[in-house]
């Protein structure tokens, strides 16, 4: 049986937004969480999109992903954006990278693209929910 | 402890479920928390954080609860250790290694010596 803050019933009110992270390094991803955190949101911390996949599929449903690229396992950030945006299209991404690697991504895989060091993270993301809950 | 006397409890475990599960419960309760998804992670937290309890799973992706005991105590910080394990992945663990999963402890020893017979009857 799932515990119950993944079970919450069909058709229940949300309580919160609710916030999966995806970042191996320890302290970005401790930082990140907490800020978001202080925002009143439930926030998943995973250090790998492998073990993001994993948690997904316990039909855990989440309002907004926050992933790194770079991740040790078998699939990356990108790969994780693709398998979400394919299976929890209502889900927002959110990408964090590397100056480098921006030319690369793919803007219809996410809303938003940050650019490490990530500064007042919490309030980037605010701006990607409140589009979203404008247009719902 | 943090200076609003708010105790900072370690969550270090690799199941992603059970950690933010754990985590979630002790923050209602009025705990900080720092969740750890393995060894590494908790070593970190440990060096950078003033920490009143460690509460860590025996097995983790990339180190044991008994390595990061070992590491705590070296280092000679008070933290108060809490260890735990997932019945239901040792029996999972058990089942692929042994014939037999892991009898529930104490047991009885008739217990034991009657499995050994059946698991050698079915030989």
């Amino acid at each position: 049986m799932l515990p119950a803050f993944f079970s919450e019933a069909v058709g229940a009110e949300k309580a919160a937004t609710r916030v999966l992270i995806a970042e191996d390094e320890f302290l970005l991803r401790l930082d990140a969480a907490e800020s978001m955190r202080r925002l009143g949101w439930q926030v998943v911390e995973v250090s790998s999109a492998d073990e993001a996949m994993e948690l997904l599929r316990y039909s855990v449903t989440f309002d907004l992903l926050l992933t790194d690229i770079n991740m040790p396992g078998q699939a990356d950030g990108l790969d994780l954006a693709r398998y979400v945006r394919s299976a929890y299209p209502e889900m927002k991404i959110a990408i964090m990278s590397e100056e480098r690697e921006v030319p690369s991504i793919d803007r219809e895989l996410c809303e938003l693209v940050l650019v490490k060091p990530v500064w007042n993270i919490g309030e980037s993301l605010i701006k990607i929910m409140e589009v979203s809950q404008d247009a719902s | 402890m943090q200076a609003d006397d708010v105790e900072t409890i370690l969550v270090a475990s690799s199941d992603a479920l059970q950690r933010s599960m754990i985590a979630k419960y002790l923050r209602e309760c009025g705990y900080s928390v720092i969740e750890a998804t393995g060894f590494e992670d908790a070593k970190i937290a440990i060096g950078h954080y003033e920490i009143d309890v460690v509460v860590s799973d025996t097995q983790m992706q990339d180190g044991t609860g008994f390595d990061l005991s070992t590491h705590i105590r070296s280092v000679g910080q008070p933290i108060e250790i809490i260890l735990t394990q997932s019945l239901v992945k040792t029996a999972q663990v058990a089942g692929d290694l042994c014939e037999q999963g892991p009898l529930d402890q104490p047991y009885h020893p008739q217990r034991l010596v009657d499995e050994i017979k059946r698991l050698r009857a079915v030989r």
